[in-house]
């Protein structure tokens, strides 16, 4: 059998990009296929070798070509997911800022709860309608600029969906890294230790008020976004 | 497809990579080989044509693709359509459609 991968692998040099070698043995099947198919047809082995290596066409060409589009993926991705997702995310980070200096800012649950070692409702829902309006607002910016670059409905909702990632990221830590530390601490300064129960509780609140509802107020905004524009039914630019 | 204009070129690729994978999955092989044989060969594809096409259309979320084991052992990439590859292609064909039928009474190709 012909060792088509090292070949192909050889004329693509570095490539530059992270998935070469998936590209590689892709291209190289390509070319062994055709190979095979001349074969079975009783082409001699060389004469089978070389018309499969002409089905290339230019290995210059062929090398730009996958860079670019490659290269295209990040650019894409920027457009559509990044730069959206960093508006939306400046805008909520800015408009919680700015809310919470005026009163209506979330309360600082986790401190309250962990500190106070007492379980009670706090009225987190009362204040909280001007920022979500706020992340309907940064929802429908984050949707409309992807979708502006041509993102599909799923990159809509990533970016979208930006500032409630990093609410998550941030919840992630205070389970896995605050808390346990804080445990450990009260642990050494043997401090009184809150129930199970009183834990549950926080991370629920936690949860609900720095995530999932951030997340539905987001995509309530960027729902509006997510239909697709019309197609323009101008003649195709040959020009 | 050289010499011709390169937005007529990427264009009418993308069509026809779109019209036969809309028959269902394939490999790239099989896509140039239906391509050619469709088309009684004026259409070919070579490699640094149709891969850096494939990869294109893949990051804009127009096919995907998977890695798949034919019955002789060989691993092939298998290319689908999405549902956006798939929303694309009636616009597309529409376009070519109103594009060949103006050229045709530009130049009467209907009636030679």
């Amino acid at each position: 059998m012909r060792d088509f991968e090292k070949q192909v692998s050889e004329k693509l040099g570095r490539l530059g990009v992270h998935d070469r070698d998936e590209i590689v043995r892709e291209l190289s099947g390509h070319l062994q296929e055709r190979h095979d198919e001349l074969r079975a047809a009783g082409v001699g082995e060389d004469e089978a070798a070389t018309a499969a290596l002409a089905q290339v066409g230019d290995w210059r060409r062929l090398q730009k070509g996958i860079m670019r589009a490659k290269e295209g993926n990040m650019t894409a991705r920027a457009k559509t997911i990044l730069i959206p997702g960093a508006f939306a995310f400046f805008v909520a980070a800015l408009s919680e800022r700015i809310l919470w200096q005026l009163g209506y800012g979330p309360a600082y649950l986790y401190q309250y709860y962990v500190l106070q070692l007492r379980v009670q409702h706090l009225p987190i829902y009362a204040n909280a309608l001007p920022l979500l309006l706020c992340l309907m607002f940064a929802g429908a910016l984050a949707a409309a600029l992807s979708r502006a670059a041509g993102g599909s409905v799923r990159q809509r909702l990533m970016a979208a969906e930006t500032p409630a990632a990093c609410a998550l990221g941030l919840f992630l830590f205070v389970l896995f890294v605050s808390m346990p530390i804080e445990m450990y601490m009260r642990h050494r300064l043997s401090q009184p230790f809150p129930s199970l129960l009183s834990w549950l509780y926080l991370l629920t609140v936690f949860f609900a008020s720095s995530v999932a509802l951030p997340a539905v107020a987001l995509l309530l905004g960027a729902l509006p976004f997510m239909r697709e524009k019309r197609e323009s039914q101008s003649p195709v630019a040959v020009a | 497809m050289r010499g011709i204009d390169p937005n007529l070129k990427r264009g009418s690729a993308q069509l026809a990579v779109l019209s036969v994978l809309s028959a269902g999955p394939l490999h790239g092989y099989e896509i140039s080989r239906r391509i050619a044989e469709q088309t009684g060969g004026a259409l070919k594809f070579d490699l640094a044509s149709l891969y850096p096409l494939l990869y294109r259309m893949e990051t804009d979320g127009w096919v995907s693709a998977k890695w798949e084991e034919a019955p002789s052992g060989r691993r092939r990439r298998c290319y689908s359509l999405t549902r956006e590859g798939r929303g694309k292609l009636a616009p597309l064909r529409a376009k070519w459609k109103q594009f060949f039928s103006a050229l045709n009474s530009l130049t009467g190709f209907d009636h030679a």
